[in-house]
């Protein structure tokens, strides 16, 4: 899987199918509702939550393929799969809150561009 | 493609992105769908009216695709019972069987690709082509 913030043809596949414009509303959406998902995560790993948070991460990982966002998509995975267990022993959430900045700051790249 | 097959449908499905996406490519192929935010209420849906179809995520709050889609095929006569199609991003083995296995008819990979979902939507058998 390609290390890119956004891939540039999963991004193009996704205008050309639903259209540029509506592309956009949809960076919006995403960018609305992501930092909800993040919260859940944290929430849901302090509380012992396994399966708020394998939901939390599915939905991340979900939305961050639609858009291309290949690295997100990836660190998602990986806490969906690994369960609570595997993020209580390596602090996972951290390297994913910050690709998900970075995510964030290239999608509203896209948009303006 | 929806005035050559007219299909009434259910979207059931509870992440903002995902509803919106799914709903613009239905669009504009011309078809509108009603929308279930969660098992519970796929159930319920499919129970106070007839649909052609259920697009049904997998994982939902509250009550699963899968056991949405048992519950559906329980409750439901065969003939009154809609077309079932899984909505997954899980790429793990097994999971497309475990969909069949609960009663799903078809399914389809996340993100969404329009040709997989054209293809899905053919399979449908149209209301015209019912005899109920």
């Amino acid at each position: 899987m390609s290390d890119a913030t956004i891939d540039a043809a999963t991004f193009a596949e996704l205008q050309d199918s639903a259209g540029a414009d509506f592309v956009k509303e949809l960076v919006q959406t995403f960018l609305e509702e992501a930092p909800a998902m993040l919260a859940e995560l944290r929430q849901a790993l302090a509380a012992g939550q396994a399966d708020a948070f394998r939901r939390a991460a599915h939905s991340l990982k979900s939305n961050s393929l639609t858009f291309g966002a290949l690295a997100l998509a990836a660190l998602a995975r990986e806490l969906e799969l690994g369960g609570l267990d595997a993020a209580r022993q390596s602090n996972a959430l951290d390297p994913l809150m910050a690709e998900y900045d970075r995510a964030a700051r290239a999608l509203e790249a896209l948009c303006r561009g | 493609m929806a005035a050559r097959h007219p299909l009434r449908i259910l979207l059931a499905e509870d992440n903002a992105v995902n509803q919106k996406l799914a709903l613009r490519l239905l669009q504009q192929m011309g078809y509108r769908a009603d929308l279930a935010a969660n098992g519970i209420e796929a159930v319920e849906s499919v129970q106070r009216q007839a649909y052609d179809v259920v697009l049904m995520d997998v994982q939902m709050p509250e009550l699963d695709g899968l056991d949405a889609t048992r519950q559906i095929c329980q409750l439901l006569p065969d003939a009154r019972r809609p077309r079932i199609v899984a909505m997954t991003a899980n790429a793990m083995q097994g999971d497309r069987e475990m969909c069949m296995a609960a009663g799903m008819d078809d399914y389809l990979a996340k993100p969404i690709r329009v040709d997989r979902l054209v293809e899905a939507l053919n399979g449908v058998p149209s209301r015209k082509d019912r005899t109920t």
